[in-house]
């Protein structure tokens, strides 16, 4: 004696699941799916491609028959003029899209490093980084080493010598001025960029004083820095601290009083594992920690979303953690990271 | 309060995990996709409402970079020395897209019950000319076996019927795309006989 029954499945909003025993899982989950994306309504579907945005490479390849070296950064930069410069950088070189080319903002960098890029809107500029080469600026078509400033003597005296930090990594606008961290030697330090005496907030005037400092005793380096409401974030693997403004810059009959910022400690556990994991979703952060991904709302104690994927996540390689990338785009979070040889 | 190192004249020198880049980046060979927009209402009740949205793995391109410019274009740099937009063609390039997706052993609650699929059916969002494979695995096997291809054409409901119709107690499916042709799919019915089955399956 049998009995007819029909078995009706529409909703595959789940997704993958790689932490639960397949026969646990949810019957909208799936342990094994690839190239599927999951509809609004719990559909699913083959992912869309992706088409090249001009048939060359950005930099051709060293030798005949070698492979192009890879694309490890790109940005697209609009100036105040709404000038759009699609930049991208491969090899040892920044190039930037012309309308059949890729044609040469500068050449010379240290082949292979990530740039790290952020726009002064005052000085209408493309500021950049690339942790090996030193400080940069563009104006979307040519690219220069930033010229420190030019104190006058009564400045050195008051303000101090102008010396931009050796090769920092990273870089954030924030409270209208640049903010340069992981400088060589000092990877736990966050450089900001201070006045004249006139009372100029200028992106090419540091001085050895300037600085914070991310305090964790784990003794780890900052791998991101985030301006975000009204602080900048600044994230270690592990930590999360807040820089806040305190007290503003003052200028007294030549006397300089420089700006003041307070720390505060967001979090002793969770923190970022690279720069380029982070993006804003739904009006908070997302990034990835190192055990998984997580929402911040800036304040609060991040909360994490991968669970279903964890076992996914924590296979990535340590090593390569700095290389981690991300991006928030139409309701989707992108996360594409390197796993151990073989797997996937 | 902290202040600036103008008063700090402590020095660095206790970090430890230093790691600079690597001169030789990797290959970013997964990339998971977490669907913000898709809220299962399983989920519901968490402090953000997409805590539990779906993810999704993406394989077959190697981002060292993602971007989105003005008109809300998505771009990623390539490992490959190219600079892709993404979500546009049904191709990585000339690469076709392998799409697979499993659905969870299905014992309609009742493992210890002999059951046969009769026929299937499919809902199917319309691509007349492309092909959608559909394979089953039944028990514990490890094999997957094909169990039909079946056109995307305009229809209702279109069915796969079993021809061999294994007996089993639970069984597996995985919908795959074909040459990387494209495929959506709304839902699908199982028509099952359940052996010595005296109440009805809710």
């Amino acid at each position: 004696m049998a009995q007819r029954h029909r078995e009706v499945r529409k909703d595959f909003s789940g997704g993958l699941n790689t932490r639960d025993r397949v026969s646990v899982l949810h019957e909208s989950e799936s342990a094994d799916m690839r190239n599927i994306v999951v509809g609004k309504r719990g559909t699913i579907e083959s992912r869309r491609g992706g088409v090249p945005v001009l048939n060359k490479p950005v930099t051709d390849p060293s030798s005949p028959g070698a492979m192009p070296p890879p694309v490890t950064s790109i940005y697209e930069y609009v100036d105040q003029g709404g000038g759009t410069h699609f930049l991208a950088f491969a090899g040892d070189s920044l190039k930037r899209l012309d309308v059949d080319e890729w044609s040469e903002v500068k050449g010379g960098f240290t082949e292979d490093t990530m740039l790290e890029f952020a726009v002064h809107p005052q000085q209408d500029k493309l500021l950049f980084v690339n942790g090996a080469d030193g400080y940069f600026e563009s104006n979307g078509v040519t690219a220069e080493q930033v010229n420190p400033y030019d104190p006058t003597l009564e400045e050195e005296g008051e303000i101090g010598q102008s010396t931009v930090p050796g090769n920092p990594k990273l870089i954030a606008y924030y409270d209208y001025r640049v903010w340069l961290a992981n400088v060589t030697g000092f990877p736990d330090r966050i450089y900001l960029s201070v006045e004249d005496l006139n009372g100029n907030t200028l992106y090419n005037y540091f001085t050895s004083w300037s600085w914070l400092r991310a305090t964790n005793k784990k003794g780890e380096y900052i791998t991101a820095l985030r301006a975000f409401g009204d602080r900048l974030l600044v994230f270690t693997r592990t930590t999360i601290t807040a820089i806040l403004p305190a007290e503003p810059f003052q200028i007294a009959q030549g006397s300089y009083i420089p700006p003041s910022y307070r720390m505060q400690v967001i979090s002793y556990s969770v923190g970022a594992v690279s720069q380029r994991s982070i993006d804003v979703v739904g009006g908070n952060l997302i990034f990835m920690g190192v055990d998984g991904v997580y929402i911040f709302d800036g304040t609060n104690a991040p909360q994490q979303v991968s669970h279903r994927v964890g076992p996914t996540i924590k296979g990535v390689r340590r090593h390569y953690w700095d290389q981690v990338c991300a991006v928030a785009h139409d309701g989707k979070y992108y996360l594409s990271i390197p796993l151990e040889a073989g797997e996937w | 309060m902290f202040n600036q190192g103008r008063f700090n004249h402590i020095s660095f020198n206790s970090i430890i995990d230093v790691e600079g880049y690597e001169a030789t980046i990797v290959q970013n060979a997964l990339t998971l996709v977490f669907a913000t927009d898709v809220v299962p209402l399983e989920y519901a009740g968490e402090q953000y409402s997409y805590s539990n949205s779906p993810w999704a793995p993406l394989t077959g391109y190697y981002p060292n970079q993602w971007m989105v410019d003005r008109e809300q274009n998505l771009y990623y740099a390539g490992h490959d020395g190219y600079v892709y937009e993404h979500g546009v063609g049904a191709a990585d390039g000339d690469v076709p897209i392998n799409a697979y997706y499993t659905v969870p052993p299905i014992d309609l609650g009742v493992p210890d019950r002999k059951k046969r699929v009769r026929w299937i059916d499919l809902d199917l969002k319309a691509y007349p000319g492309t092909h959608l494979r559909i394979f089953y695995r039944k028990d514990d096997d490890t094999e997957w076996k094909l169990l039909g291809e079946v056109e995307q054409k305009e229809s209702d409901h279109p069915f796969v019927k079993m021809y061999d119709r294994p007996l089993f107690r639970k069984i597996q499916l995985k919908f795959e795309n074909v040459d990387g042709q494209k495929f959506v799919l709304n839902s699908f019915a199982l028509d099952m006989a359940v052996r010595a089955q005296r109440r009805e399956l809710v």
